[in-house]
């Protein structure tokens, strides 16, 4: 039986792995930080009906609108169904609606006019100059709870998940791919397979920079905000060309509200900045007049690994004009090794399968792709905490959930969800982490990082929220003082 | 002016406090707030940094701050609650729910507070989710090179996984509760080598004082609570007896909103309704009491006299809001105190209590000087 390595435990690297494994191909997938770690944790939840790309790009709104339907079928356990509406405005151009209209309908994506009272029973808070409402399949994608699936599902299959292991190099024998050296808690060691495919999204760059061939990731951070509260249970998009704050999507119990659009260097998701944040506010008060008010739990960030079109671009394959796999032996590099980059969560099991494809012909493995009607099983329901005291009020979570994790405290925040709701870990973090050893170093780190997100909001009702848990944390706790 | 009428507007620790001594000293006071107040989220003890009396914030001299703390002691005696008869001349060093030491001053009897930090074992109870007290103890052991030891006591009877902090007080202030702290409790703790036994402020609203010394009497050994965080017993307790206290003295409370101070000292509040004064105190704290508003951009205001204190870019920012005067027009017609006015940091500082009493206490003068 042949193996791939798959380098990057996001959507892609996951979509690929699962792909392969259901093909009888054997798979290790490593991550070097946790599971959903990158931009696959870092997104504002959406499972696109297409309708937004339908003007711009009509293959991605066609393969949007096919991976909905798919998603839903074999992963139920991770989608809500709650549609979405497009809305516009009466100072919108009425031309591109009528553009939209047409492109949704060549491209097959289902859109239903909808009357504007209607709408507005559902949906509280609009502004009085709406014009239009037409109605889509756009759902919810819980993409922690679909990863975890995912990994539960590869290993069942036999296929190996690390996390916090990093990518070093390649081995090669005869020009060929043989195996790649990985570094875990600062050891090395090999891993012994015949394709290795790099999956990193905006590190693919660091990570198969050397294995031939230019590659070239263009990073592009998106800024998203969270509110406190889950104001309304549809997915909410501006019928306009794609742009800044144009999408609000109700997630569990709060409701996310992006994005921005800004290329940098890094692939490092940096602090989100104020101004962007204000940005985003401003333009959403054009369908939400009231949203300066409404209560921000924290504003964060997703790297996106957009490709760079040039000479990489003439000598892959174009997959869509969304994602792109490159084949290192086409530049002078070693054979079985792969690149992707690119790529929408929504898009996540087409990539897998075009991936599996190429890399599936290459091992010589001619079974077809089977991840379009085999079934990702739900995750079992959550023990209940027993007689085991809340550690954490705002998420519910029990100290009995929380000293059942092994692992760094941004493991521990994603498996149990503490420190995540409206206080930020101003009343919990303290207790959930003073259970551990090295608390007080980890509590700095927790601080730090959650301060990231709610210092850009900082006004209203946020601000005092973010006085108080300072307070909290210099005077109540004697934290030390951070100035 | 001691006939004088003064609007104070906030019932937090420094609204209560500025009413006490207004009223004390015979003025005619109503306190005004929007909310319940903020003692419920804060311990109920007043720090004076680390210097203690040694020490001069703010820039009052060292006589002027005696005269300030005692009388803050003599009227936390006066509303019952027990603190010690004489002032200490240093800072006292009192533990946080962490385990750690940190500075304080003025320390209600029931909270541990020691010159130097002594041999201690720390209890925790079941179900009580802020104690923790295998780590305190060992991050007390660790930071003041004392002995530590803890205890684990069970849950009480009837309790639920949702209790918290102020349900165990409701159930120690009753007579099952008291007699299962003295028996099932007392017994989980034991014999104890240390100097104190800490238990976690849980002990009742009302019967704290009884139930520590029960217990200090049956351990051999003086037994204080370690205040945990928020709903803060320490500052319930403290916000009930201040409370009471003012109202014996005929002073009322009422809940508005304040719309506008005009140039006499008269309040208007958000609803219409009209509070004539002599003077107005605003004591509705910085930017977590909601008595100043952050803009989209970072702009801090106040929206009652629509004065703009200063800009949040980093954090800290929103506790240190510019430099802020306590007499505001400068005729003693509107003041500020507490977090109102700029300068103090009792995040860094730990003088939280002098910047209470500290900030009364001038703008008592004046309104004295008027």
């Amino acid at each position: 039986m042949s193996t791939v390595a798959v380098i990057g435990g996001g959507a892609t690297g996951l979509g690929v792995a699962w792909d392969l494994l259901l093909r009888g191909v054997g798979v290790v997938v490593i991550e070097k930080d946790e599971i959903a770690g990158g931009t696959s944790g870092r997104f504002h939840g959406l499972l696109h009906s297409g309708a937004r790309y339908a003007v711009t790009d009509p293959v991605a709104a066609r393969g949007c609108a096919e991976e909905n339907a798919i998603l839903r079928t074999i992963a139920p356990g991770a989608i809500a169904g709650v549609g979405g509406v497009f809305l516009g405005k009466e100072s919108d151009s009425p031309e591109f609606g009528e553009r939209w209209l047409a492109a949704c309908e060549s491209a097959g994506i289902a859109v239903k006019p909808a009357q504007l009272a209607a709408v507005r029973a559902e949906i509280p808070g609009l502004a009085s100059d709406l014009a239009a409402a037409y109605r889509v399949q756009d759902a919810v994608l819980e993409g922690f709870r679909l990863l975890e699936m995912l990994v539960r599902a590869i290993q069942r299959l036999g296929g190996e998940v690390f996390e916090r292991t990093r990518a070093c190099g390649l081995v090669t024998e005869a020009g060929e791919v043989r195996g790649l050296t990985v570094e875990s808690g600062g050891e090395r060691r090999a891993i012994g397979c015949d394709a290795v495919v790099n999956a990193a999204g905006p590190w693919a760059g660091e990570v198969g920079g050397s294995w031939g061939g230019e590659l070239t990731v263009r990073p592009s951070r998106g800024t998203l905000v969270i509110f406190a509260n889950r104001h309304f249970s549809r997915v909410v998009n501006r019928l306009a060309p794609p742009g800044n704050g144009d999408i609000f999507v109700p997630h569990g119990r709060v409701l996310i509200f992006g994005t921005t659009d800004t290329g940098q260097e890094s692939p490092e998701p940096p602090a989100p900045l104020r101004e962007e944040v204000v940005e985003l506010i401003r333009i959403g008060q054009e369908i939400f007049p009231a949203l300066a008010r409404w209560r921000v739990i924290r504003a964060f960030n997703g790297v996106r690994p957009l490709y760079q079109r040039g000479e990489m671009w003439r000598s892959s394959r174009e997959l869509s004009r969304d994602f792109v796999v490159f084949e290192h032996s086409t530049a002078g590099g070693p054979k079985g090794a792969f690149s992707v980059i690119g790529g929408k969560w929504t898009t996540f099991r087409l990539i897998g399968e075009k991936v599996g494809d190429l890399v599936a012909g290459y091992l010589g493995v001619d079974r077809p792709s089977a991840s379009r009607v085999v079934r990702i099983d739900p995750l079992p329901p959550k023990p209940s905490g027993g007689s085991s005291p809340i550690a954490c009020e705002c998420e519910g979570v029990t100290s009995a959930e929380v000293e059942g994790v092994d692992g760094s405290v941004t493991e521990l925040r994603l498996r149990s969800w503490f420190a995540m709701g409206p206080c930020q870990g101003t009343f919990c973090a303290h207790r959930v982490l003073g259970m551990r050893d090295g608390a007080e170093g980890e509590l700095t780190g927790l601080r730090a990082e959650r301060e990231k997100g709610i210092l850009p909001a900082a006004w209203g009702d946020n601000a005092r929220m973010l006085s108080l848990q300072r307070s909290v944390r210099f005077q109540s706790l004697g934290e030390p003082w951070d100035g | 002016m001691g006939d004088a009428t003064v609007n104070v507007v906030g019932r937090g620790p420094t609204g209560l406090f500025a009413a006490a001594f207004l009223r004390l000293r015979g003025y005619r006071v109503r306190v005004i707030s929007r909310t319940a107040g903020s003692l419920a989220l804060w311990g109920g003890e007043l720090g004076f940094g680390s210097a203690g009396l040694a020490g001069s914030p703010g820039g009052m001299p060292p006589e002027v701050w005696l005269a300030a703390w005692s009388e803050g002691a003599e009227i936390l005696l006066r509303a019952g609650v027990p603190v010690a008869e004489t002032l200490p001349e240093l800072a006292l060093s009192t533990v946080t729910a962490l385990g750690a030491p940190k500075p304080t001053f003025l320390t209600p009897l029931w909270q541990y507070a020691a010159c130097e930090p002594e041999p201690a074992c720390f209890v925790g109870l079941g179900g009580v989710g802020d104690a923790e007290p295998k780590a305190q103890s060992s991050r007390y052991a660790e930071a003041t090179g004392r002995p530590s030891s803890y205890r684990q006591a069970p849950p009480p009877p009837g309790w639920r996984p949702g209790w918290g902090p102020l349900r165990f007080a409701e159930f120690f202030d009753t007579d099952l509760g008291m007699e299962w702290l003295l028996s099932a409790v007392a017994e989980a703790v034991g014999a104890v080598e240390e100097e104190v036994v800490l238990f976690p402020q849980v002990l009742g609203v009302e019967r704290v004082m009884t139930a520590l010394g029960e217990l200090g009497r049956m351990l051999g050994r003086p037994a204080y609570e370690y205040p945990l965080l928020a709903p803060s017993i320490g500052g319930i307790r403290v916000e009930r007896r201040l409370v009471g206290l003012l109202n014996g003295l005929g002073v009322p409370f009422y809940r508005a909103g304040v719309a506008s101070v005009d140039g006499g000292g008269s309040v208007t509040a958000e609803d219409g309704r009209r509070f004539p004064g002599d003077a107005t105190i605003l004591a509705t704290g910085g930017v977590l009491g909601g008595g100043f508003t952050v803009d989209l951009e970072g702009w801090i205001t106040d929206p009652v006299t629509g004065e703009s204190v200063g800009r949040v870019r980093e954090a800290r920012d929103l506790n240190l809001a510019g430099y802020r005067r306590v007499d505001l027009r400068g005729d003693a017609t509107l003041l500020a105190v507490g977090s109102q006015v700029g300068g103090w940091n009792p995040d860094r500082d730990h003088n939280g209590g002098a910047m209470i009493l500290g900030t009364v206490h001038q703008a008592i003068a004046a309104l004295e000087a008027r």
